[in-house]
């Protein structure tokens, strides 16, 4: 049986050199990295991609999680936050995570259990899991609703917004005058009732990074 | 009209206790008689079942938990729902239509 490649991903480096030597001495199991960070990571991918990530739970919050998990099966490491990381990590289509304080052979039968394609949750929290996610389905549909008060104009001008354009650059983009951009983003602030431009682009932010709105999306 | 059973908010009985066994749980009513045995998951479903959920919520969550088709887990919890139903574990609260 050929080898199962892993690499692992912590900022914590001392305990993930620690556990890469632990697992390295698993049957079929070959360690091939160990991380600090994520651009370390990517940088890695270019040259190969190990066939599972083990990621620290910090950095489930990272945009470019779900890139990751787009590219490599990923477990995660739960360190701190166990419900919430889990459940971001589930949203970024992660293989599911594992506690750090599990026995060392709980954690290497998830590791497996991951490479077979399992969705790995701890029992324990399924309850817990379950609830969180109809919470966080139930906000998004809320966001959801708030988008679509937006027209296609205010959405692309909400978009530019977020992508850090100034009032100027927008009305080239869209080829309007600066007076509609500003129209159009009076209008954003009133649907959206917020109270600033500050407060749009923060808000743009967060829902493009949890996937509520795609860039350059339009309703 | 008819109300569709995916915007049911399956709702626990109330005056039901749960008690840790070795095999799992079980759910033991006012006079202490044990009403149903649960597993794990069956645990976690009964939980959500808060009278605001609707069952279309549940599988909805249920789906991204397992990562798994919504058709499939549809009729999973949509089996287990009336399993509970018919154990005495739930009652249903009519006439409450998802918005």
């Amino acid at each position: 049986m050929s080898n199962t490649s892993i690499a692992i991903v912590d900022d914590q480096l001392l305990l993930a050199t620690a556990l890469a030597r632990s697992l390295g001495d698993e049957d079929n199991l070959e360690i091939v990295g160990v991380f600090a960070d994520l651009d370390l990571v990517f940088r890695a991918f270019d040259r190969v991609t190990p066939d599972l990530l083990l990621a620290a739970s910090g950095f489930v919050r990272d945009p470019r999680f779900a890139e990751l998990t787009a590219t490599v099966r990923t477990l995660v490491l739960l360190k701190s936050d166990v419900e919430d990381s889990l459940t971001a990590a589930l949203e970024s289509k992660a293989a599911g995570g594992v506690p750090w304080t599990v026995p060392y052979p709980a954690l290497v039968a998830n590791i497996r259990a991951a490479i077979r394609g399992e969705v790995c949750v701890p029992r324990e929290l399924l309850g817990g899991l379950l609830g969180h996610l109809i919470e966080r389905n139930r906000q998004r549909r809320t966001e959801d609703a708030r988008l679509d008060a937006l027209s296609r104009r205010e959405r692309e001008t909400l978009t530019l917004l977020a992508q850090g354009m100034e009032i100027g650059a927008i009305a080239d983009q869209l080829v309007v005058s600066r007076q509609t951009v500003r129209s159009h983003v009076r209008a954003v602030m009133a649907k959206l009732e917020v109270n600033s431009r500050l407060e749009v682009i923060q808000l743009a932010r967060e829902w493009e990074a949890d996937g509520t709105m795609t860039p350059g999306s339009e309703t | 009209m008819t109300q569709n059973p995916m915007h049911l908010r399956p709702m626990r009985r109330s005056g039901l206790t749960l008690r840790s066994t070795n095999a799992g749980f079980e759910v033991i009513d006012e006079s202490g008689e044990t009403v149903a045995a649960l597993n794990d998951t069956g645990l976690a479903l009964w939980r959500v079942c808060d009278g605001e959920a609707t069952i279309e919520e549940i599988v909805r969550a249920a789906a991204q938990l397992f990562d798994a088709p919504v058709s499939v887990i549809e009729a999973d919890i949509s089996r287990a729902v009336e399993q509970f139903h018919a154990q005495g574990l739930l009652e249903v609260e009519p006439g409450a239509e998802s918005s």
